[in-house]
């Protein structure tokens, strides 16, 4: 209490100058925090928005990821959506579609859908193997897995067919 | 480890945002900051524990919180440019019966607050029996009336 101010008859440690840095940090910080409010509004902290979702290809591709967050949070569920060209992926009864191993390490799979018939494992991939009807089909196949994340960080993810077209994609996970 | 980190980081995040949100929320108890305080607290309860309900996590998160709260303080104490910015610092609102209006202004503090404060303290009547109004570090109003100077 060394530099106790008098201001008129009060002593009072009022300091306009360190006052006015408190104000000047308020408006910085509030003008933060809407920015943070606006910025989780489009998804840049995961979860819905147009900052997060996102596409790997078009339609009309072989293999098109359909949908796939950007950016993830770290054990929230989120949704990895392929769509495959069905005249050209399935092959010999079967539709083989892997995902790198790397990037499963990353991740929790809850679920599959629909049900893989086999799995193979190979040292850089996780091959999930569906049995599918040959023909001429026009409409795409689609192939969600529901993933939750299990590490912080970035993801790299590749996904591809067997012998075929394989896109990349990546995420980042929040903690 | 993760249970500590997470406490620190709760804690200097609530605090950072009660900070900036200015010391009149927590004097001043309205029902918007009533609202405020009762949904923060639900909303950092889930962070801070997180999927961890052991009794274990609750004495590490209790321990940390308790111990940064003791850390602050003592830095308080040790620095006053700290205390400044970490607690603010008073504001005088009413200087020997002159009302600075742009420091109203600025804190937000209107006449009826004064005055309101004026009467439940020293059954103050008017404007011009106020002597000195300062806006305290707690975010509470103290009024000198004229008759005690």
């Amino acid at each position: 209490m060394a530099e106790m101010k008098r201001v008129g008859d009060l002593e009072v440690a009022e300091d306009l100058k360190a006052q006015r840095r408190n104000w000047v940090f308020a408006t910085v910080g509030s003008a933060v925090m809407v920015m943070v409010a606006l910025a989780g509004l489009l998804g840049l902290f995961g979860g819905e928005g147009v900052l997060s979702r996102a596409t790997v290809g078009n339609q009309n591709d072989t293999l098109y990821i359909q949908e796939y967050e950007r950016f993830l949070r770290f054990g929230k569920p989120t949704t990895l959506h392929v769509s495959l060209d069905t005249a050209a992926a399935v092959q010999g009864g079967q539709i083989r579609l892997w995902i790198n191993r790397e990037y499963m390490m990353g991740v929790q799979l809850q679920e599959v859908d629909p049900q893989p018939d086999t799995v193979e494992a190979s040292p850089e991939r996780l091959i999930y193997v569906f049995d599918a009807e040959e023909g001429p089909e026009d409409r795409p196949t689609e192939i969600t897995f529901e993933l939750e994340p299990d590490e912080m960080g970035t993801l790299a993810g590749r996904v591809g067919l067997d012998g075929g077209a394989s896109r990349t994609f990546e995420q980042f996970v929040y903690p | 480890m993760e249970s500590i980190l997470r406490a620190a980081l709760i804690y200097l995040i609530v605090w950072l945002v009660m900070r900036v949100t200015g010391k009149r929320t927590l004097a001043q108890v309205t029902v918007f900051d009533f609202v405020l305080l009762i949904i923060i607290s639900q909303a950092s309860q889930q962070a801070l524990l997180g999927d961890d309900l052991s009794l274990t996590n609750a004495l590490l998160i209790i321990v940390t919180l308790v111990g940064i709260h003791l850390l602050f303080t003592a830095a308080n104490y040790r620095w006053p440019a700290f205390d400044k910015f970490a607690n603010d610092v008073p504001l005088v609102l009413i200087d020997d019966g002159q009302i600075l209006e742009e420091r109203m202004r600025k804190t937000k503090v209107s006449e009826d607050d004064i005055l309101e404060q004026a009467r439940m303290a020293h059954g103050v009547e008017r404007m011009d029996q106020i002597k000195y109004a300062v806006l305290e570090r707690t975010g509470g109003i103290s009024v000198v009336p004229r008759s005690a100077g």
